[in-house]
């Protein structure tokens, strides 16, 4: 008998503590997502190749019109990206980060219909701009917890 | 006309220093990381402005983009510190609770 209760307290004790440590541990950011890792990489890849393209191009052949797909496939990408990242938890700071590179795009996309044109010295700091954006969208997902599989 | 952008920059770093002193000095310093970071790209594009080859529209919408990248980049820092701070604490609670297991 007093080996049954002392077996069973044994086992309430560890119930106890895994039960508290789970509780206790902490959440502050999301886990580390590998679809959004891929998502962003890949549209580092095609923004890098648009800007590329442009560069290649005679200055008097970048009109919107060459470029209008290109565009509206990012843009369609973006808004794959935001909502994935809308869907998981503690995952504001990220998502912040996808609504800046909207914006952006939105914006630049715009600016390109409306000029019709696109100079050499713009090109160079779209390029590298965007470069720096997705860059910190993925050092900022790789730094977080990979989900731990028991 | 010329442009002392090495004293524009030591400006710069002031400034944001005294408005980010309340928020502690690593925040500082981290903003001044950026900031050193995207020197070149900020100085080409002062010098662009001062050369006429962007006009003052241009260049304010190139400062608004900047600023609009720099957030990403310091939201960055934010991920990075929560994620470490995470890390530390749930850490701690492993060795816990590794530790109470062991002894019980």
């Amino acid at each position: 008998m007093n080996v049954f209760y002392k077996s069973t307290y044994r086992t309430l004790l560890s119930i106890f503590f895994i039960a508290m440590a789970s509780g206790c541990s902490i959440q502050l950011v999301s886990e580390q997502d590998e679809v959004s890792l891929l998502q962003m990489e890949e549209l580092a890849q095609e923004v890098d190749h648009l800007f590329t393209q442009l560069r290649y191009m005679p200055p008097e052949k970048r009109s919107y019109k060459s470029s209008a797909q290109a565009y509206l496939a990012i843009e369609v990408k973006l808004n794959a990206l935001k909502m994935r990242q809308e869907i998981r938890s503690m995952n504001e700071l990220t998502l912040d980060q996808v609504n800046i590179a909207i914006k952006l795009w939105t914006q630049d996309r715009k600016r390109h219909q409306s000029r019709d044109s696109f100079s050499d010295f713009m090109l160079k700091r779209y390029s590298s701009q965007y470069k720096r954006l997705f860059l910190a969208m993925i050092q900022g997902e790789e730094v977080k917890e990979k989900r731990t599989t028991n | 006309m010329s442009i002392d952008i090495g004293k524009t920059f030591i400006d710069m770093t002031k400034t944001a220093g005294q408005g980010l002193e309340k928020e502690g000095a690593a925040i500082g310093d981290n903003f001044s990381k950026v900031l050193i970071n995207n020197k070149e790209s900020l100085a080409e594009l002062m010098q662009a402005r001062v050369d006429g080859e962007i006009n003052e529209e241009d260049f304010t919408i190139e400062l608004e983009r900047e600023k609009l990248i720099v957030e990403a980049e310091m939201i960055n820092l934010e991920i990075a510190s929560k994620a470490a701070i995470q890390k530390a604490v749930n850490g701690a609670m492993d060795v816990l609770t590794q530790a109470v297991s062991a002894a019980v």
